[in-house]
């Protein structure tokens, strides 16, 4: 991609507390993600996949400066947001958004349909008067497929695929340039996912919206990626166009991952090599030296127990991480 | 915030709960203990508002020719004198009215101040969290493992009894319940998906705390302050008895249980109505309370109504039955 | 064939509520074999928690059984009037693993206390046994750093990783059959896997009886020997997992494996299907699907009773017609 891209991230590092109990014990921190660079380009969608813990929901959440970066930069717009803070923050929060996994938890139980997408219209001024408002509301709605009718009920009345719209409008209504979409199908149907995936195309296709979407079904990803990034253990081990990421994997780790998806044929399924990797995943306190992979890599070697590996161009635009391994 | 007058004419901030008061009256009828409670909470309440208006006498005025009269039905009992008088001459019944006045009083703003301040620092302590959370909580623990009464005495002998210094040194003594009860909501709220949200989209703390936040807490804050009220009136009648509250010529139900007690066994009337009126108002307060915090909370207030369901539909299966 | 461990026949629940009486199960039939793992998947609404919670005696108000009942190895377990105070087998012999992990866990109180709690409760472990074996249990569903994580809170694990505490809770006791509602939908594919394979470890070494509730096509393939489909209340398909997928004959299972994307296709768009169950307010008396079923026409607005087609049953008076154009 050669336009200016929307959301850099390069050398990001984040540790969260530990929490101790005792008052005045002092703290340990772990390292939950470190080293993670990416780009995103306008209107395109980065498929976030990997382990679960190895820090997808961190990143995003660091990307939309929810928890502070304790290395490395975040830029936006060409602006640096790393270190953004107060009425600043708050005025960024109007061009980067969130659609949450959960539709049920996502939506305030107490707040009318309406009411909940008006918000970020109203906390940003945005909205001059109730009447500029409600039109605004009944566009988004509109926008998302909802019945002219839903402004006026509570979230209780909807379904789960029609609460993940309302959402989706509450985080449309800014025109945000980049949307974190946190395992945005995972609670639904598997007919009702389709109709949320091919929106979330449409808006994009319309609107010119970037996505960094993080989920687990290969998929779904697959099919809404642009790009797809592989996650384990905080670090992003492979990132590539999908159609390379799909094809031609290049880390072990994808590798596994790929051959782990369950396809819905019973007979295939049984007969599919699967290369589920031995042993625990890697508990980020304690991470193993070298590369996080080897203790469960069918091809570690030597110096991948001393040497961390970087991501590296292999060929083209396909990025991986690994000693023994090249395209 | 600029938008604030026309966010209130795009959601009246009523919680869905609450969105059918009519439905909640004919629900409360239904429930006979809790309807008769609320019935009587509102009585002592037109009473103490309008106690010049309704007590037959001055509590204060003596008269010593009627002293010690028994109440209207006992022998020497006169239609004057409803529920008889005490060692003074006082009116007993005037008393009772006068009483709720100061009882009440203190019960209500010792609530309202100690809510206030359990709120305030339970919000605080969920809301930060971290090393904050920990320092108030410890705080917390440490003033309700110290004894409350002791406090009390301690305070009153330092600062000399009276009203306004009782319901000062009750409000301290009590304020950590409703600390603890906001902290957990409050962190517990912190963390759902919708917070998370309304502070992605931008919303101030005032906002996230205000409309997302505390609508949570409104419903056991509420209960949980009905159900403390009871305790500070026996807290004050424990106290005006000890002879640290309210003092005469001023009263209040405590003081006159704690005044009568000498001549119990010459008129048990001195101590019996004023221990009753708080005994049935202790009482009132906790049935309508109870009705309160199911009515507040959406799914025990579905299960009433199942509830309610099954039984009807258990007498109609004995009524075919029988 | 042997007595079945669990037999559910003919289940009616309902939830009376203000709104009016909602009817999430309206004659559901089943039966689970010992070793056996059934598979239900079906619409998100169709019924299939609640059926997991009737089984485990957890229909509570405003929720009652209104019809039918549910026998426990030949034994009335829950129905209309009874509902066996089965201490013993609920939570020892029959556990569940709950849909939503984040409620299921207590936010305030340490993961080890949480497992430790439901060994001593059930397996009548001391306090320091019980630790061990939560320690044990939180390595067996791949959590690293087991004695550490054992003194967090839930919030301090990654959602899949709170979905894994509540597995090891579901195998603390080594019951003879486990319900999981959807218990892998927030893991990634290697963890999911992982434990599958741990499911059906477990199922081989200890006779283990499972019930898997799930969206995802892909695991009752794998994972499943029989299949139950569910639609607004009813079962509407079921059958062996090969002849499900290789033939299903409803039109709704036809079109929830079409809807289910493959890996190796870059489709323009996803397939859906368009519309929406029906509320279970007023559920139609005939079959359910029809506002959405391109096949259906006025003689389905009669009931639809299961009749056995093939090697399975079906509720559908077209069954076998192919539902969509392209082949499923
Ligand atoms: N508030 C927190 N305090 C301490 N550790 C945390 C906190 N939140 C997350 N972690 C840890 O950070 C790591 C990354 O968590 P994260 O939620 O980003 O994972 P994830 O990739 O989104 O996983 P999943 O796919 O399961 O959602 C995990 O090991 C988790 O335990
Ligand atoms: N407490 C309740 N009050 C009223 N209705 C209820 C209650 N619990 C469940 N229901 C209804 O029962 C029906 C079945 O719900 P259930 O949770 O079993 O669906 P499900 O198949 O598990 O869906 P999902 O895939 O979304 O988990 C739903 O229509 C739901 O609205
Ligand atoms: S660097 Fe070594 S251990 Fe790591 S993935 Fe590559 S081969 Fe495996
Ligand atoms: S009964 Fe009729 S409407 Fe129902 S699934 Fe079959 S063909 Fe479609
Ligand atoms: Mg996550
Ligand atoms: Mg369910």
């Amino acid at each position: 991609m050669t336009a200016a891209p929307v959301l850099s991230v390069s050398g990001l590092a984040i540790d969260y507390e530990l929490s101790s109990g005792g008052l005045f014990r002092k703290r340990r921190s772990v390292s939950a993600v470190s080293a993670v660079s990416f780009e995103l380009a306008p209107g395109e969608t980065l498929g976030l996949v990997g382990e679960s813990g190895s820090g997808k929901t961190t990143v995003g959440r660091a990307v939309l400066r929810r928890i502070p970066a304790a290395k490395g930069r975040i830029v936006f717009d060409g602006e640096d947001i790393t270190n953004l803070q107060g009425e600043a923050l708050r005025r960024l929060r109007a061009r980067m958004q969130i659609v949450l996994q959960d539709p049920y938890t996502s939506l305030n139980p107490r707040m009318k349909v309406s009411s909940i997408v008006a918000e970020p219209l109203i906390v940003h001024g945005l909205a001059a008067s109730a009447e500029e408002a409600r039109t605004a509301v009944a566009e988004l709605l509109e926008r998302v497929g909802l019945p002219g009718d839903a402004a006026d009920r509570y979230p209780h009345s909807f379904s789960g695929g029609q609460r993940q719209r309302i959402g989706i409008a509450r985080a449309l209504a800014l025109k945000p340039a980049l949307i974190v979409a946190d395992e945005p199908v995972s609670a639904l149907d598997v007919s009702v996912r389709a109709q949320v995936v091919n929106l979330m195309q449409d808006l994009q296709r319309d609107l010119g919206i970037s996505y960094l979407f993080i989920a687990h079904d290969l998929a779904i990803v697959r099919h809404i990626s642009h790009r797809v990034a592989i996650m384990y253990a905080g670090r992003i081990v492979e990132i590539a166009p999908r159609q390379a990421i799909y094809e031609r994997p290049i880390h072990p780790y994808t590798e596994a991952l790929l051959s782990a998806v369950p396809v819905a044929n019973p007979k295939l399924q049984r007969a599919r090599r699967r290369i589920v990797p031995p042993g625990e995943s890697v508990d980020i306190a304690n991470p193993p030296k070298g590369c996080r992979f080897h203790p469960r890599c069918p091809l570690a070697s030597n110096r991948c127990r001393k040497e961390e590996p970087q991501l590296l161009r292999k060929s083209g635009d396909h990025f991986a991480a690994c000693w023994n391994r090249d395209a | 915030m600029a938008a604030s007058d026309f966010t209130a004419s795009l959601t009246p901030p009523i919680p869905a709960t609450t969105s059918a008061p009519r439905s909640a009256i004919s629900e409360l009828l239904h429930d006979k203990a809790a309807a008769i409670g609320l019935a009587f909470i509102l009585l002592i309440v037109f009473l103490a508002l309008f106690a010049p208006l309704v007590a037959p006498y001055d509590p204060a005025a003596q008269s010593i020719m009627a002293r010690l009269k028994p109440p209207v039905w006992m022998a020497r009992g006169t239609w004057e004198h409803l529920l008889g008088t005490d060692n003074l001459g006082r009116d007993v019944l005037s008393r009772i009215i006068w009483g709720a006045r100061a009882t009440l009083t203190i019960g209500a703003v010792t609530c309202l101040l100690a809510a206030t301040l359990g709120t305030v620092v339970g919000l605080w302590a969920g809301f930060i969290g971290g090393r904050t959370d920990s320092v108030l909580m410890r705080l917390v623990d440490i003033q309700v493992s110290f004894p409350g009464i002791l406090l009390i005495l301690l305070v009153v002998a330092v600062l000399g009894p009276g009203v306004w210094t009782l319901v000062a040194v009750l409000s301290v003594t009590n304020w950590m319940v409703y600390a603890r009860l906001v902290r957990g909501i409050v962190s517990s709220t912190r963390q759902t998906p919708y917070v998370e949200a309304a502070e992605v989209i931008g919303c101030r703390p005032a906002r996230v705390i205000f409309r997302h936040i505390l609508p949570n807490i409104v419903s056991p804050l509420l209960t949980l302050a009905i159900l403390e009220f009871t305790n500070i009136v026996l807290a004050e009648a424990a106290v005006s008895f000890l002879g640290f509250g309210v003092q005469p010529p001023a009263t209040s139900w405590g003081l006159d249980v704690a005044s009568g007690r000498d001549y119990l066994f010459i008129a048990w009337w001195l101590v019996t109505f004023p221990g009753l009126a708080i005994v049935v108002t202790v009482l009132s307060i906790n049935l309508f309370a109870n009705w309160l915090r199911v009515t507040t909370d959406p799914e025990e207030r579905e299960k009433r109504f199942a509830r309610a369901e099954t039984a009807k539909r258990r007498r109609a299966r004995r009524r075919v039955g029988a | 064939m042997t007595m079945p461990l669990l037999e559910i026949d003919n289940l009616h629940v309902c939830f009376d509520t203000r709104a009016g009486t909602v009817q999430a199960l309206r004659g559901v039939s089943l039966s689970v074999a010992p070793g056996e793992t059934l598979g239900i998947v079906g619409e998100s609404g169709s019924g299939k928690s609640v059926t997991a919670q009737a089984v485990m005696g957890l229909i509570d108000v405003p929720g009652r059984i209104s019809g039918g009942e549910i026998l426990w190895q030949g034994q009335p377990l829950a129905g209309v009037d009874v509902t066996r105070a089965a201490r013993g087998i609920w939570g020892r012999e029959i556990t569940m693993i709950f849909q939503n992990p984040m409620t299921s866990l207590n936010p305030l109180m340490t993961i080890g206390a949480q497992i430790a709690e439901v060994v001593e409760l059930h397996m009548g472990f001391d306090r320091r046994a019980a630790r061990q074996r939560a320690a044990e249990l939180l390595s067996a569903v791949g959590i690293a750093g087991a004695e550490r994580r054992l003194g967090q809170y839930p919030h301090e694990f990654s959602g899949g990783m709170r979905q894994r505490v509540m597995i090891a809770m579901g195998i603390a006791c080594e019951p003879k059959l486990l319900i999981a509602d959807e218990p892998t939908t927030a893991l990634d594919v290697t963890i999911q896997a992982q434990i599958l394979e741990l499911l059906a470890e477990l199922q081989e070494k200890m006779g283990l009886a499972i019930v898997l509730i799930t969206h995802d096509l892909g695991i009752v393939a794998g994972l499943c020997h029989r299949v139950a489909v569910m639609y607004a209340g009813q079962i509407v398909e079921t059958g062996p997992v090969d002849a499900i997928f290789e033939n299903p004959s409803h039109p709704y299972t036809q079109g929830l494996i079409r809807s289910t994307p493959g890996l190796d296709a870059d489709e323009e768009r996803l397939t859906a299907i368009d519309g929406a169950p029906p509320g279970l307010l007023r559920p139609p008396s005939g079959c359910a699907f029809l506002p959405r079923c391109p096949i259906g026409d006025e003689g389905c607005r009669a009931p639809q009773r299961l009749r056995a087609v093939g090697s399975g049953t079906v509720a559908c008076r077209k069954a076998g017609e192919q539902a969509w154009r392209e082949a499923v």
